[in-house]
């Protein structure tokens, strides 16, 4: 369990649950509070979230279903200066997969706070702003900037991202680099703080115990695998860049396996994602030890995925005769 | 941007018949699309509900049918998702999100318009040439292709009254050549206060460059890959006109005026 203030393990947020009434109808008693959750401090109505990079700011989905449902919106990825993006083609689709190269496009702080913040606070979902930089000092300097902005209720820290020349992943491949930059943003910010780690390692286990160790309040992974396709009518990459990231269904079982590999190796909360687009998909990061989840490409796919997904894992948890999701995390690991 | 406008929708395949030996046109019943839609916007497509293909397909709108309350999509077999869509019958569900994006701009009051179709380029154009030929405009089209057997929609633009040009590779229909060439000597000698084309980015660029020597005004529907549709997962990019950075096809577009973008 984690020695922070600001992060409630979910066997915390769970114990926090008021207990089902007891002489109701248990479906009906249990709906209101089978997916609430407690999580880095922040109450959520479901631990479900969205994947940064695959949601926008949030508006677009709101066309099909209520953003409420959602536990957080984590947002597209933000830097200091707003960013352009990648040339060229920007995406390759691969077997049940995608590959791309979006290279951070993104407003900037400053156009983040005042274009993209009013609509989320009207939404009233919790917001986790997932930041980048290009040293250890940039990353420090947004968690500064974004603390104390209302409706802002954490960071995720992308120390994984394939698709940037400096910075990205490479603070996200070796445990000393991560953990620099975790107790940078740990000084500068009271907002609890996810570092979500970069799947093309050796030994992912060992950087998220440095990035605990240094203050992190959560763990997401994965973020995308490293791919690239090549053209063979042109016999060129595909992408400027090369290498892209690889997202979808095809990463699915990487992901679960790096979950339950660092589920074993820290006692901080996980955001689990990585090419869940059905309920089943959830419901096995659940399983894995990850406290909450996170949608991401089948929002491309299936605007429909967050609702659908969340339907699914309420019906499994009544047919498992379950009270709260809580039951379920971490519930295929060894005893 | 407009977000509470878009439907997704399981839609009734009512027809899906061939159009030319490799394009095919598929009618679907989906009163909420065809309700709101207007010329130039698309729609993406799940063709089937299986990981293979993952993503959707964006389609122009090739035909709005207000009154029946049915929407049309001119496709080429090209790959994956198109040989499946090919394989649906009447009665069959698809899945379908739109209408996306934003539409052609129309002057009112505008002279005579031409079009510039590239190959299956010309899907867009049936529904604007109507709203024009409404407006009493003169709409006419200029469509090229390799050959005689790749030209689609010849009859049905002209029975709506659109007089038809063509330009084929080897000839054997209409002028031999590239369509610029025969937007040129059409420029030379009509006056068109509007231009619109649709068909490959090196195409697109040839005419821009020929509508700039004759100072019309030309706009663009653009192609892309694309994933969602609807602006999230900015993978749909153009490179803007003069100044650095880029479009998004999906959201911004898919029709741009031809000085936005750099082709």
């Amino acid at each position: 369990m984690s020695s922070k203030q600001s992060a409630g393990s979910t066997q915390q947020g769970i114990s926090q649950q008021p207990p089902a009434a007891s002489g109701q109808d248990k479906r009906q008693a249990t709906s209101d509070n089978l997916l609430s959750t407690n999580l880095f401090g922040i109450k959520m109505n479901s631990p479900l979230m969205s994947a940064s990079g695959t949601y926008g700011y949030g508006k677009e989905f709101a066309n099909f279903y209520n953003l409420s449902m959602l536990g957080a919106i984590v947002v597209k990825g933000i830097t200091m200066k707003p960013r352009a993006g990648n040339s060229g083609q920007r995406l390759v689709e691969t077997p049940a997969g995608l590959i791309n190269s979006i290279g951070l496009e993104n407003p900037g702080v400053e156009g983040f706070l005042v274009q993209e913040m009013p609509f989320l606070r009207e939404s009233g979902v919790p917001v986790i702003v997932n930041i980048s930089g290009n040293t250890p000092e940039e990353y420090a300097a947004l968690a500064e900037r974004l603390d104390g902005e209302a409706g802002i209720h954490a960071l995720e820290v992308n120390i994984s991202c394939p698709n940037v020349k400096q910075g990205g992943m490479a603070f996200g491949a070796s445990c000393d680099m991560a953990a620099a930059v975790t107790a940078d943003v740990r000084k500068r910010t009271r907002l609890p703080i996810i570092v979500k780690l970069s799947p093309n390692v050796t030994d992912i286990a060992s950087i998220a115990r440095a990035v605990e160790a240094e203050g992190a309040d959560g763990i997401s992974l994965i973020n995308t695998l490293l791919g690239m396709g090549i053209d063979i009518r042109n016999k060129k990459p595909y992408l400027d860049n090369t290498f892209g990231g690889l997202s979808g269904p095809a990463v699915k079982p990487v992901a679960l396996r790096m979950v339950w590999q660092v589920a074993g190796a820290v006692n901080i909360p996980i955001v689990g994602m990585g090419g869940i687009s059905t309920w089943q998909d959830a419901v096995e990061f659940y399983l894995a030890g990850a406290s909450a989840i996170a949608i991401g490409t089948a929002n491309f796919f299936n605007p429909l995925a967050v609702p659908e997904i969340i339907e699914g894992v309420k019906a499994y948890l009544h047919s498992e005769g379950m009270q709260h999701i809580g039951e379920l995390v971490g519930a295929a690991r060894p005893k | 941007m407009v977000t509470g406008k878009w439907e997704l929708n399981k839609a009734n395949v009512v027809a899906n018949e061939w159009v030319s030996r490799d394009v095919k046109r598929i009618t679907l019943l989906s009163p909420g699309i065809a309700a709101t839609a207007s010329p130039g916007q698309f729609v993406n497509v799940k063709v089937n509900s299986t990981y293979a293909p993952l993503l959707r397909r964006p389609f122009s709108l090739n035909r709005i049918d207000k009154d029946k309350g049915t929407i049309s999509l001119l496709y080429k077999l090209v790959g994956e998702g198109t040989e499946l869509m090919a394989e649906l019958e009447t009665g069959d569900l698809l899945d379908v999100l739109g209408p996306l994006g934003n539409t052609f701009s129309i002057e009112e009051d505008c002279g005579d318009s031409i079009f510039v179709a590239g190959g299956i380029g010309v899907a867009p154009f049936y529904p604007l040439a109507r709203l024009l030929l409404q407006l009493g405009q003169k709409v006419t089209c200029i469509m090229g292709a390799r050959c005689r057997e790749d030209i689609n929609e010849l009859d049905e633009l002209r029975a709506l009254g659109v007089n038809v040009l063509c330009a084929t590779e080897d000839g054997s229909e209409g002028m031999r050549g590239l369509v610029t060439d025969v937007l040129r000597a059409h420029l030379r000698s009509t006056k068109c206060s509007m231009a619109y084309a649709c068909g490959p980015n090196p195409m697109l660029a040839a005419v821009k460059a020929v509508c700039a020597e004759h100072q019309t005004p030309l706009q663009l529907s653009l192609e892309s890959h694309m994933a969602c549709g609807i602006g999230v997962c900015l993978g749909c990019t153009c490179k803007k006109g003069p100044e650095e950075g880029y479009v998004h096809v999906c959201k911004e577009g898919p029709i741009f005026w031809a000085e936005e973008v750099a082709l």
